[in-house]
């Protein structure tokens, strides 16, 4: 049934950006994390998205409807260079005093997570309208 | 004397329209009026019972279209218990009347 | 039992069904690298009424694309939801009132 499938495709999105502004804040958080546990300085996460066919619970055939969900199909670690500040004084400078700062502009991930905001917000949006729908198809029944 | 020559008169007459009945007059017509309603009912009672198990099953099958089903059935069902009800006291008026 | 009128609202029903769940298929994939919007051609499906049959996905023309290639535009997609879920509420409506109407005739028969 196409209404109730695309609960569960609103459903993935919300999942997705979720994640996305997990990793998002993740990287506020650790703008200025010099020293990880695998060593040097910490490296900025990205995620990838791809679409998905949904395979609802309750439906009986992989239904080749249109429409598609979406999943988060790898998470991606910056592998760039790190951002030397000079810092002689700082605990983890390096022979020539500078120190290895994560490669992320906080500004960047801030408007990055607005936008999966506004994106999680439009899903549940989705699922308002969606679930208005189906409860007016119910009504029929009560005529 | 001339003989009085009978005069065909063709008078044109209205037909009124016959009623969808093929067996004799009597207690069969009321009989089949009862069974067509009973068939119809009976088509729409299977068809909204397939459509909510292909609902229930998951089948693709839209609320909406199942909601529809479901009422059509139950309309004619509502309408035959009507129906019926009027072929029944109209078979017992007739089957009342002094001869 | 039902008239014209009403199998057409079914599927009129039928189509806007389809077309929520392509918008809450774009909605999902607004940041899906590469992804198209979709969209069903409601006038023409609408009026060949192709009873049964699925209707047909395109990619609407003339939707600015991002640099990697997605094209799903948030605002056109809140909008289409809302105008959808309207279009819907009238249908169900109007279906609903058409059920009540004959209904009502019959029980009026009750004392006829």
């Amino acid at each position: 049934m196409s209404l109730l499938s695309a609960l569960q495709i609103s459903a993935s999105g919300m999942a997705a950006q979720r994640t996305r502004a997990e990793m998002l804040v993740e990287n506020m958080a650790n703008a200025d994390t010099t020293r990880t546990p695998e060593g040097g300085p910490y490296k900025r996460k990205d995620v990838v998205f791809s679409s998905e066919l949904q395979t609802s619970p309750f439906s009986a055939v992989f239904q080749h409807e249109a429409g598609q969900g979406v999943r988060i199909a790898s998470v991606a670690q910056d592998t760039g260079p790190p951002e030397l500040r000079y810092l002689p004084g700082h605990p983890d400078a390096d022979a020539n005093g500078y120190v290895a700062f994560p490669r992320l502009n906080p500004a960047e991930e801030m408007v990055d997570l607005l936008n999966a905001s506004r994106s999680y917000e439009g899903n549940v949006a989705a699922i308002t309208a969606v679930k208005d729908m189906i409860t007016n198809s119910v009504s029929i029944l009560k005529s | 004397m001339t003989p009085i020559v009978p005069v065909n008169l063709s008078i044109p007459r209205i037909v009124a329209p016959v009623a969808p009945s093929t067996g004799t007059p009597g207690g069969s017509a009321f009989q089949s009026a009862l069974t067509d309603a009973i068939s119809q009912v009976e088509t729409f009672a299977n068809n909204a019972d397939a459509s909510i198990n292909r609902f229930l099953s998951g089948e693709g099958e839209e609320l909406h279209d199942m909601a529809l089903k479901v009422q059509e059935a139950s309309l004619s069902f509502d309408l035959f218990l009507q129906v019926r009800s009027k072929i029944i006291s109209a078979y017992q008026s007739v089957m009342s009347m002094q001869v | 039992m039902l008239d014209p009128t009403t199998s057409n609202l079914q599927r009129y029903m039928d189509l806007l069904s389809t077309r929520q769940k392509l918008v809450a298929s774009n909605i999902a994939n607004a940041d899906t690298p590469g992804y198209k919007t979709e969209d069903i051609d409601f006038q023409c499906e609408y009026a060949s009424l192709l009873n049964g049959q699925a209707p047909l996905a395109y990619e609407p023309p003339g939707l600015p694309e991002k640099p990697d290639g997605n094209n799903v535009s948030l605002d056109r997609e809140t909008r289409m939801l809302a105008e959808n879920a309207m279009r819907f509420n009238v249908a169900s409506n109007l279906v609903t009132g058409q059920i009540k109407t004959i209904r009502s005739a019959i029980d009026e028969g009750k004392n006829g």
